[in-house]
């Protein structure tokens, strides 16, 4: 039974100073599952995120990862670099790419990152590491021609366009092997067109690289369209989980986040 | 169109505001490092201050700032506009259009160039210098093998640009034969060869490079001389490595690793031919005043500042303690040379102390950094710079182990004696200078290997991604802390290094050669030179080091040693208004530097604190 869920948080509390940001969260993410969770401004999605990434410690609950390979282990008081190296990826609200290096690089990092040879090897070009470095550059190479940006091969990352920076920072955490991948409003900032685009590329990500897929966004449309099951925050709490339709249907989340029901449908059909 | 309405010449506030601090900054440097004064007249000693050379320097020095600053605008449209807003093509860009359209005769006649330069630098470093400039002295020069040996060596880069520009831009110039990779690899060995034939029975006993050599030399038996050996097997190296690379690229069509100049194997190989052919054979010929400010100036600069650029520039880390580690180096030569108070079990040679001083310096470097690394931007560098002094407080506090102030003894210098190599230096002689710079370069070219290629590593990538964005890198598993303090002990030991090699030149250990002054100093090399880029500090280390020489030798009135920080200020202001990313910045590090000045983003893992915690 836990080993079906990729992701089991039990009564996560979340707070600063006398701010509390998540209250009693529970939240069952199943292997292979695209989840959305769903939510008004500050209702705590991006706590939620940094709390299962390590960046925030919450003080009460527990967080288990159950990786595929390695087992289960409690996500809680583990650091960020720790939490990935799990198997846990996970890209920014607002896109934090390394802006000077090039398109290649900011995937070759992601790879290389679990990589073993250290500066001595790297140094001397040992044949370990060439061996490795020859791995990360096919497999850097597979995941730009996978997003679509294989042209831009030796674009430095601050020269693309907003769409391609997306992208971009989506492979390049896909270049760490994830088995649950973490996507904080892919699609905030996009135009139409990017979206349709996007909502193709996260459904093929969940298909070819099999990894499940945990997304904050605000744009319902391609909430509606990908996700298999939706959680709703308000106010830090859950206040509702089901599928798309019963979320659509369901009276508190449309009162604390749609609005009114008629809201609800306007904004689904923009 | 206004023009009548603009203003012919706009010398703003800010200009006026930065000269006037330039030449206020200048006169308090003046007092500050002018004659000392004494407690029975403090203000003799600012009077004379005010009144020397140095007031007046710095005086032109505003002036030419603001008179720069007023020129950095232009007219365009009858309007002033600062010139940084108007696009500027790089010079990279200039530079390779222009080889990219010259013509054949143009480089038939860059060739003519390339060879009358030849013959210029063979006539004033041959045997026949001080006649330089007499008509049949000239005549001779050419009867002087060693003149062919130059013209040779350039025609042949120049030769090597053309045929790689002719090679892409129209095919077929070579005949088939000529693009087998053996008559390449053969081509580029007789070349070699050549070289060393035409240049070397000429060459005063150190040319034969004596070191490697049990014999030292016999002057016309080039045949069985290693360096001709040497420059043959570089010659088919180059070729070799020419070869290799352009069947590389025919099997991978996309460039995966961009450089800082887009040129092929055969002139990037042939540019590091230069470099150290220079590096071997120019400082047989420089003035003692040149000679004096390499060995003794820029040697030392150039390896305190390639340790440091990993630190700061590659790992984006403000460190001012950075000579703890030079003085640690240091001392511990003087610790296995039994010059110090405190004797050491058995005296070692500072060839054997080298490795023990990088593995105290490592030891140091992550000792230090485990638990300060986790500090960010303005904290780390204070708690460094308590390490400096720290430091520098024990070397001259601890008399019973370090000598004190008093200094220690004598420190033994290099020297080796196994089969094959006999070695022995002196490193306080001025006669032996030569043979230390000679034991520099025999260190210093395979620290910049390691380090270039640790650059292009992992390592350097994983370093570029925490200084860009920490909470990013941790999003990928990278432990910034291991990473830093990587960082840390590398450049640590480098120091180390550093701190041996000096310490044998100067013989004698003062606390006060360790004192914070230099590590600002250092520091100041490697953001002169652009920070990031292995020949940035090495060009920014030539630059200072040659300037503080400069003033020493030709002292005009009045100057003294405490002086030289003023104009180092001065050269790092000069760099942070005409060219705040470096005089040779690495291209990573120039990005990063657009980057922050667009607002995208922090240059430095010191940057401003992100959310959470990143280490445990």
């Amino acid at each position: 039974m836990t080993s079906d869920l990729i992701f089991d948080v039990q009564n996560v509390t979340l707070r600063f100073g006398g701010v509390t940001s998540l209250n009693d969260v529970t939240l069952q993410h199943r292997r292979g599952e695209i989840l959305a969770v769903i939510g008004p401004n500050g209702a705590g999605k991006t706590s939620l995120f940094n709390s299962l990434t390590g960046v925030y410690q919450p003080q009460e609950g527990s967080i288990t990862f159950n990786s595929a390979t390695n087992g289960a282990a409690s996500i809680i008081g583990k650091v960020p670099h720790k939490v990935a190296r799990l198997g846990i990826g996970r890209t920014f609200q607002a896109s934090r790419l390394f802006n000077a290096l090039t398109t290649f690089e900011n995937i070759k990092v992601g790879v290389e990152s679990g990589q073993k040879s250290g500066p001595i090897g790297s140094m001397l070009k040992l044949p370990r590491t060439r061996h490795e470095e020859t791995q990360s550059d096919e497999r850097a190479l597979e995941l730009l021609e996978f997003v679509g940006l294989k042209h831009r091969l030796n674009t430095p990352a601050d020269s693309l366009p907003y769409g391609d920076r997306r992208r971009l920072e989506i492979a390049r955490a896909l270049g760490t092997n994830p088995e649950v991948l973490l996507l904080d409003e892919p699609a905030a900032g996009t135009n139409p067109s990017e979206k349709l685009e996007l909502t193709e590329l996260i459904r093929n990500i969940a298909a070819e690289f099999k990894v499940s897929i945990l997304l904050i966004e605000h744009d319902m449309r391609l909430v509606m369209a990908l996700a298999e099951r939706l959680y709703v925050l308000n106010f830090g709490s859950v206040i509702a989980e089901g599928t798309p339709d019963e979320i659509r249907a369901n009276p508190r989340v449309i009162e604390a986040y749609l609005g009114s029901a008629d809201a609800g449908q306007a904004k689904e059909t923009n | 169109m206004s023009s009548s309405k603009t203003p012919r010449t706009q010398f703003n506030k800010e200009d006026a505001r930065l000269a006037i601090t330039c030449v206020a900054g200048g006169l308090l440097l003046a007092m500050m490092t002018g004659p000392a004064g004494s407690a029975a007249a403090p203000l003799d000693s600012a009077k004379g201050a005010l009144f020397s050379s140095h007031v007046w320097g710095f005086l032109v020095f505003g002036i030419v700032i603001a008179a720069y600053s007023v020129y950095r605008r232009k007219v365009r449209n009858g309007e002033w506009v600062s010139r940084r807003e108007t696009p500027r093509r790089s010079l990279k860009v200039m530079w390779s259009d222009w080889l990219g359209s010259m013509p054949l005769a143009g480089w038939i006649a860059l060739m003519v160039v390339a060879a009358i330069i030849a013959v210029l630098v063979a006539d004033y470093t041959g045997p026949y210098a001080p006649n330089k400039l007499s008509f049949s002295q000239f005549g001779s020069q050419f009867a002087n093998t060693r003149t062919y040996g130059y013209i040779v060596f350039l025609l042949w880069i120049v030769n090597s640009v053309r045929l790689r520009r002719s090679a892409s831009a129209r095919h077929g110039v070579l005949p088939s034969f000529a693009k087998t990779p053996a008559f390449r690899i053969g081509a580029s060995a007789v070349g070699g060869f050549l070289f060393a034939l035409c240049a070397d029975p000429w060459l005063p006993e150190r040319f034969s490079f004596a070191y490697f050599t049990t014999s030292g030399t016999s002057t016309h038996a080039f045949l069985a001389h290693l360096p001709t050996w040497l420059w043959t097997g570089v010659g088919a190296l180059i070729g070799l490595r020419a070869v290799l690379a352009e069947r590389k690229k025919s099997t991978q069509n996309n460039r995966l690793r961009p450089r800082q100049f887009n040129v092929t194997a055969n002139t990037r190989f042939a540019l590091y031919g230069v470099g150290l052919f220079a590096a071997f054979e120019a400082p047989k010929y420089l003035s003692p005043f040149w000679q004096e400010a390499i060995f003794q100036q820029i040697g030392i600069f150039c390896f305190l500042a390639i340790g440091l650029n990993i630190v700061v520039g590659f790992a984006g880390l403000l460190d001012l303690g950075y000579v703890a580690f030079y003085a640690l180096g240091a001392y511990v030569n003087a610790y296995f040379s039994g010059a110090l108070p405190i004797r050491p079990p058995f005296t070692l040679n500072p060839f054997y102390s080298i490795p023990i001083a990088i593995v105290v310096c490592m030891l140091a470097g992550v000792l230090l950094g485990l638990p300060t690394l986790r500090l960010r931007g303005d904290y780390l560098a204070i708690v460094t710079l308590g390490f400096g002094e720290i430091i520098y407080v024990l070397a001259n506090n601890l008399q019973n182990l370090t000598g004190g102030a008093n200094g220690s003894g004598l420190i033994s210098s290099f020297s080796m004696n196994v089969p094959g190599i006999h070695f022995a230096l002196n490193g306080q002689a001025l006669s032996q200078d030569l043979d230390f710079y000679y034991l520099l370069l025999a260190f210093m070219i395979p620290i910049l290997l390691l380090f270039t290629s640790l650059n292009n590593s992992k390592v350097g990538r994983s370093w570029a991604a925490i200084r860009e964005d920490e909470v990013a890198a941790a999003s990928l598993g990278i432990n910034g802390l291991k990473y830093k303090v990587m960082a840390f002990a590398i450049g640590a030991s480098t120091s180390g290094v550093a701190g041996v090699l000096s310490s044998v030149k100067a013989g004698i250990l003062f606390p006060s050669n360790f004192a914070l002054q230099v590590s600002i100093t250092v520091l100041v090399l490697v953001i002169f030179g652009g920070m990031g880029s292995i020949t940035g500090v090495l060009i920014g280390s030539a630059v200072i080091g040659w300037l503080l020489q400069y003033l020493l030798f030709h002292s005009f009135i009045d100057y003294q040693d405490a002086d030289k920080y003023m104009y180092i200020g001065a050269m790092l202001i000069l760099a942070m208004i005409f060219r705040p990313q470096g005089l040779w910045p690495a291209k990573r590090r120039e990005r990063e530097f657009h980057d922050a000045e667009a607002g995208l983003g922090t240059a430095d893992a010191m940057g401003a604190a992100v959310e959470g915690p990143l280490h445990d």
